[in-house]
């Protein structure tokens, strides 16, 4: 039999397009530790093993550090300031990348209105959430008015020559609300800097993307906050970074109320009306600090709150598993569990 | 275009379309087994077609997951906010279950995984 030159051409093109199918999967390195009180994931894409284990033990040193640097009340660099702020005394000189920081601290501090601060580390410690949340507790009222009386915010923070100092001696500087997106971020640059050119780095479930497989998206799978299985499944390219923030993060029951630990500075105590809120960024501390700034939104103010601080890929979670998804985000994702509450889409803030 | 030409044409753009769906089709290939980390070593891997309970040490205690009809599941955990075990069946390529603070985690292991990570 012999083929004419179009049915060659055809032939050879069908020949390819099922080559395509049987390209197989990159491999894929993955590396898991402890860091930052949490299991920390370093996925590495078409490296060899040697390369991949070595960069992410160097993203492992650079996340220990951070750990020992920021912990509220450690031994480290923002441990000693909060010390000398309480005493009233300006702390020792601070570092470049906090100042740094917090001068991105204040900004959001401004863009939400104050709902979003790292100025509320006492009001943390007094519901017991500076450590893993296992030390929950309600605290005294007069203990919540006393520290709502003086309520702090990064305003009240003045720099002398590199040092830190306040004369409101109830600021207590705690970073955990844009800190993992700051050295997720810095893993990320670490990886590049390294010659990695496609990885996941994932942070006890937060995440940030380089590059992306050969010849796909990363897939991700968002866990349900309160149910079982997988709640929607996302795709999502290069350089792009993932945070929620949800109720059941860290959280106790008391007396039958459940207490979490996104506490909303205006009146002390947790925030309600949502369960989650998800963030899609390319800015991964921006993607942090709005997931838990539409947290204490709420479901009534959360739009207003996303278009002030530029985010527009949203999912949110109601108590009653009612989903909120912006048109961005649901261009990005795919329910996998339908609530009985609905699926409810907004245009983008 | 002879009559064989027009026979191979036919017959081959009906193959690419009936291994369309299986070649370029959404990802997620079988479950084979489940891997148990403790810490940071890995503790054991059971295939997913044998039930049985595997208990798992950790600095908090004792983790127990059970295998079962193809999947996996953290049946109880120490940890006092239990999210490793609201997690559920475990029965897609890719999906994990963190029991904090006891340092155990589940995971479903399986060529073509679903997922490249998961978010919590």
């Amino acid at each position: 039999m012999t083929l004419t030159p179009p049915m060659r051409s055809l032939a050879l093109l069908l020949a390819l397009l099922l080559l395509t199918a049987c390209s197989s999967e990159e491999p894929q390195h993955r590396e898991r530790f402890y860091a930052m009180g949490t299991l920390v994931e370093v996925s590495i894409l078409g490296q060899p093993e040697r390369t991949a284990s070595e960069a992410a033990d160097r993203v492992r040193r650079l996340l220990e550090d951070y750990q020992a640097r920021w912990h509220p009340a450690g031994d480290g660099e923002l441990g000693r300031i909060n010390r000398a702020l309480a005493a009233g005394e300006p702390g020792p000189p601070a570092s470049d990348e906090l100042l740094d920081l917090l001068a991105e601290g204040r900004e959001l501090e401004s863009l939400t209105g104050g709902l979003f601060s790292p100025a509320i580390g006492k009001l943390i410690r007094l519901w017991g959430f500076e450590g893993d949340g296992s030390e929950g507790r309600v605290p005294e009222e007069t203990a919540l008015e006393d520290w709502l009386a003086d309520r702090p915010t990064l305003a009240a923070l003045r720099q002398e020559d590199g040092r830190l100092a306040s004369d409101n001696r109830k600021l207590q500087l705690n970073l955990g609300g844009y800190a993992k997106g700051h050295s997720i971020g810095k893993a990320i640059e670490h990886l590049r800097e390294q010659g990695i050119s496609r990885a996941v780095v994932n942070v006890g479930g937060d995440l940030v993307t380089l590059g992306q497989p050969r010849d796909r998206r990363w897939r991700i799978g968002i866990r349900h906050p309160h149910q079982e299985g997988i709640i929607a499944s996302l795709e999502i390219g290069s350089g792009t970074a993932v945070f929620t923030s949800g109720d059941y993060e860290r959280d106790f029951e008391h007396e039958g109320e459940h207490y979490h630990h996104i506490l909303d500075p205006r009146t002390g105590r947790p925030a309600r009306g949502l369960s989650a809120a998800t963030v899609v960024h390319d800015d991964p501390v921006r993607a942090d600090a709005a997931s838990t700034a539409l947290m204490l939104a709420g479901p009534e103010d959360w739009p207003a709150m996303a278009r002030r601080l530029g985010v527009t890929r949203v999912m949110l979670v109601e108590p009653d598993g009612r989903i909120h998804l912006t048109d961005s985000m649901a261009a990005l994702l795919q329910v996998e569990q339908d609530p009985e509450a609905g699926v409810q889409r907004w245009p983008d803030p | 275009m002879t009559w064989t030409d027009r026979l191979l044409l036919i017959t081959a753009v009906a193959g690419v379309a009936a291994l369309y769906p299986w070649l370029w089709g959404e990802r997620g290939g079988e479950a084979e087994a489940v891997r148990i980390w403790a810490g940071e070593e890995e503790y054991a891997r059971y295939p997913l077609d044998q039930p049985r309970r595997v208990e798992v040490p950790g600095p908090l205690g004792t983790t127990v997951v059970e295998i079962a009809e193809g999947g996996a599941r953290v049946i109880a955990d120490p940890g006092p906010r239990q999210i490793c075990v609201r997690a559920g069946r475990l029965d897609t390529p890719g999906d994990q279950a963190l029991c904090l603070p006891n340092r155990v985690t589940v995971e479903i292991i399986g060529a073509d995984p679903r997922y490249d990570s998961i978010h919590y």
